[in-house]
């Protein structure tokens, strides 16, 4: 068991709780402010229920009416009655703050809870908790509001019912919409099979897993409550004289406006700001809770200025596309972190490559450096990439968008993805046709028709599908033909048939096959199969840890590996030697990620041949004829010493 | 449990259609589908997307309600089961995802993970450290991994805590449901050795699903073929995979690369 033993990656210090993890990331300045409003806002309530409040709000009673600031020994003015603005404000905040904080409470709880009973406890509870939901979505608050008052009279509390029993509508759709992904979950189908009830799985696994978002929408329910307050207590449903809040104080300064104006400019200025952080918080909370809010904001792509062009004349006839020691590189804060290394490959002209490697390998961050068209957050650090011997760093943004696509065409493992699917198939494919060769509609269509023809797309009706009435081996094909139509020289499908089902691969495969012998291109296949990649190219490039370890003709690389990962990837496949049901050859550990790449060779941690140079020195990428391979004991030397 | 005789796990009849959108007629998923599993065999399953292979799993789990048939475990009726019968079932029948990313809660540690599991084992030594211990080392990883947050192991660690999880309440049958097919390919066989390793241990059962034939070859002793909710042919792995009588299972076969020249 010993040999299969994972080499974990390092730990990172620190259980990784969502409150904790989210708080980390929050800018200084929001929290700071809301703790600041927070504090004032508990001082105000200290100081309203302390016993000196009349004496020092009134100070000097109604002689201070409409005092200026700074007049008066007021610092924010007096209103109407003399009373000083700064501690009506405090005491307000406090009010205000506290009323926000009920509706949150109540808003959150029910919001939680009836999004998971719609969501986790059967479809008649589903039904119900849906019909609620919309109907609180559709019922005014105001509307609310006044019923309630109708009832108990206006005041603070009748702002708490009708504001907590209407926002949590918001938070429930939410919840539903998220527990519907989340009961699908491995972990949560895994808890079922143990026997564990919902009330268990809803505790244990659901909930913590919706904090995030509880604490996303209670801010924004804050923030909700502070303004709804307001007007609420402006048309005289909310607080009533003399409880202050902040609406009070605006709807008291409002009547009172033309005698002087600060207590509405100092209770406006006091609503606006405290709202206004509480909205930026919610922003910076969504984004942060997106994954998509996650990635790095893209580096503009540092292209080192070009290398001297050493493509001998004649080579740049027959290599259509050439890579000299790119290395592309995942840019942080921190530092660089490389994640391909010195790549170097020369494509001949009606050759298939087939680029193996697994996940992390650094395979399809070469296929984007080998179009120019890193990701945001990737930058090349080195080396250059030649098209039929130009150098496409000397070649500007304009020309490169025109090149690709002519000469050089990218087909992705899900092709779905890469389609606007308010388009048909067959418009998307015939504009592109036109932005690249400026021609009528109808020869576009022809055009179009014709290679949807000829990738097995032969009936006209496939023109006007849109994406979603594809199958995945038909989008695929069509994504084919979206590559094609414009007969590059040169095509790269990065793990075009992964994820479909083996007979419809066996049929793409074939497909671009024929294609490739048909249009004379060069094609380049990357995937994480060696037997898929064993039918279809002519070269192979065995990719580990960014580098290439091993590289050569499919046959002589397959038939007599030289690099141990490529012999151990050969090995453990099922069906290679170990018969049924015994052991496999294991490669042992786990593919380590790019931060935790050795500086010596990459695979010796892996590595059952290693030697002590191994340790030492990076082995460079040696051989001759087109067969090279990236490690000091190679297979063949192996064999040689045994014998 | 019976050894010889009666199969340890049957079923027959299996029917499941999943509701269509706007009340058309669906996609039945299961039909008329039945197995017999051995105690210490495995049982491999394969089909394309779509063949109600993953389907079978949940209905045997209890997972998805099967709308008609019958499954039964060492006299137990597996899809109606009372709530001691459904105790025994969870306790011998255990099932193993695909993900190894959404195989673990992400806010719970390796240790929350299988004490969850051992609290619902029979015996004694339940949740215990030294069982914990134990479960880590019966599939390869060491007890420093007790305290490790998922996003700490990798792809092919998650999958053996998740192994590791099923076999807390000491199973006869793991259905394994295409437990291999997201890891990296230098990874399966680690993971592939395991189950057998597991296997020839603890005498477990497995049921085997997964779309990869060649895995399906190497690890089950008999296979069934499924296509659109049917089973289209069964038989001894060698008679089914070498010499395939269903034209199905012939083109299955004749698309994965590789397998007729290994």
């Amino acid at each position: 068991m010993s040999a299969a033993v994972d080499i974990g990656r390092p730990v990172r210090a620190g259980a990784q709780s969502g409150v904790a993890r989210i708080l980390r990331g929050t800018p200084r300045w929001m929290l700071v402010t809301v703790a600041l409003f927070v504090l004032a806002g508990i001082a105000g309530l200290f100081l309203m229920w302390s016993p000196d409040y009349s004496k020092l709000v009134f100070r000097q009673s109604l002689r201070n009416a409409y005092a200026a600031p700074l007049t008066k020994g007021t610092l924010l003015g007096a209103d109407q009655l003399g009373r000083a603005v700064e501690y009506r404000l405090l005491a307000g905040l406090g009010i205000s703050l506290l009323c926000a904080a009920a509706v949150t409470l109540i808003a959150t709880t029910l919001g939680l809870f009836m999004g998971l009973l719609g969501s986790f406890f059967g479809r008649t509870a589903d039904r119900v908790v849906t019909t609620v939901i919309d109907v609180t979505w559709a019922y005014p608050t105001i509307l609310l509001a006044v019923v309630i008052a109708g009832i108990q009279g206006p005041g603070v509390s009748t702002v708490i019912w009708a504001l907590g029993l209407t926002l949590w509508s918001a938070l429930a759709r939410i919840v539903r919409a998220q527990v519907l992904v989340l009961r699908e979950q491995d972990y949560v189908l895994a808890a079922r099979a143990l026997g564990y009830g919902r009330v268990y799985i809803s505790l244990r696994h659901l909930v913590p897993n919706l904090v995030p978002v509880c604490i996303l929408m209670a801010t924004l329910f804050v923030a909700l409550t502070i303004i709804a307050e307001a007007g609420l207590s402006f048309i005289g449903l909310g607080a009533q004289s003399p409880t202050p809040s902040l609406g009070k104080t605006l709807a008291e300064g409002f009547s009172f406006a033309s005698s002087s104006p600060w207590p509405l400019v100092f209770g406006s200025l006091t609503i606006i700001g405290l709202v206004t952080t509480l909205n930026a918080l919610g922003d910076h909370l969504r984004d942060t809770l997106d994954p998509k809010g996650t990635i790095p904001l893209p580096r503009l792509g540092i292209i080192r200025p070009p290398a001297p062009a050493l493509a001998a004349p004649d080579e740049a006839r027959t290599v259509a596309l050439a890579a000299r020691d790119v290395s592309v590189a995942i840019s942080r804060p921190s530092g660089d972190v490389p994640v391909l290394t010195s790549l170097s490959l020369a494509l001949s002209q009606n050759r298939t490559l087939g680029i193996v490697g697994e996940s992390g390998s650094g395979k399809s961050v070469a296929a984007r450096a080998l179009l120019g068209l890193l990701p945001a957050g990737l930058v090349q650090s080195g080396g250059s990439v030649l098209w039929q011997g130009r150098d496409i760093a000397a070649l500007d943004a304009e020309a490169l968008r025109r090149e690709r696509g002519r000469f050089i065409a990218l087909v992705f493992q899900d092709a779905r993805a890469s389609v606007d699917p308010l388009y048909t198939v067959g418009a998307q494919i015939a504009e592109t046709l036109q932005a690249h060769f400026p021609q009528d509609s109808a020869a576009a269509r022809q055009a179009t028709l014709g290679m949807l023809a000829r990738v097995g797309l032969a009936d006209p009706a496939y023109f006007d599908r849109y994406p979603h009435q594809l199958s995945g081996g038909q989008m695929q094909r069509a994504a084919l033909a979206a590559a094609l139509v414009l007969r590059p020289r040169v095509l790269i499908a990065d793990e075009p048939t992964t994820g479909l089902d083996a007979t419809t691969q066996k049929k793409i495969v074939s497909l671009v096959r024929e294609l490739r012998r048909e249009l004379g291109m060069t094609v380049i296949w990357i995937s994480h199969d060696l037997d898929l990649v064993s039918e279809i190219a002519d070269d192979i490039a065995v990719m580990y840890a960014g580098q290439v370890a091993e590289t050569g003709a499919v046959a002589d690389v397959l038939r007599a590996p030289s690099h141990p990962y490529t012999r151990g990837l050969i090995e453990s496949r099922p069906g290679r030697g170990a018969a049924p049901k015994t052991r496999l050859p294991a490669i042992a550990g786990n593919v380590p990620e790019p931060a935790d790449w050795p500086a010596t060779c990459r695979f010796l941690p892996r590595c059952g041949q290693a030697l002590a140079a191994c340790s030492m020195v990076q082995p460079a990428l040696d051989g001759a004829h087109g067969r090279q391979v990236r490690c000091h004991n190679p297979v063949a030397r192996q064999a040689e010493t045994v014998a | 449990m019976t050894r010889h005789g009666s199969p340890l796990l049957s079923a027959s009849g299996l029917r499941k259609r999943y509701p269509g959108a706007g009340g058309r007629a669906g996609h039945l998923a299961l039909d008329d589908v039945g197995l017999e599993l051995n105690a210490g065999e495995t049982l491999g399953i394969v089909g394309e997307s779509g063949s109600g292979k993953s389907t079978l799993a949940r209905v045997l789990m209890r997972l998805t309600p099967a709308d008609g048939g019958v499954a039964t475990y060492d006299g137990i009726d597996m899809l109606r089961p009372s709530a001691t019968e459904a105790l025994r079932l969870t306790r011998a029948v255990q099932i193993v995802f695909q993900d190894p990313n959404s195989s673990m809660n992400p806010r719970r540690t390796v240790r929350q993970a299988l004490a969850e599991a051992t609290r619902v084992a029979a015996t004694p030594a339940a949740g215990t450290e030294d069982r914990l211990v134990d479960l880590l080392d019966s599939v390869g990883l060491s007890r420093e991994k007790l305290d490790a947050y998922p996003h700490q192991l990798s792809g092919g660690q998650r999958q053996r805590v998740a192994i590791a999880r099923a076999l807390a309440v000491s199973p006869n049958v793991v259905i394994a449901d295409e437990c291999v097919s997201a890891l990296d390919v230098s990874v399966q066989s680690s993971v592939l050795n395991l189950l057998l390793d597991l296997q020839r241990e603890l005498g477990l059962a497995y049921i085997f699903i997964s779309h990869d034939l060649s895995v399906v070859r190497h690890m089950s002793d008999r296979v069934m073929v499924m296509k659109s909710g049917r089973v289209v042919e069964q038989g001894t792995s060698a008679d089914v995979l070498l010499r395939p009588r269903h034209t199905y299972t012939r083109e299955l076969l004749a698309s994965v690369p590789g397998l007729g020249d290994g």
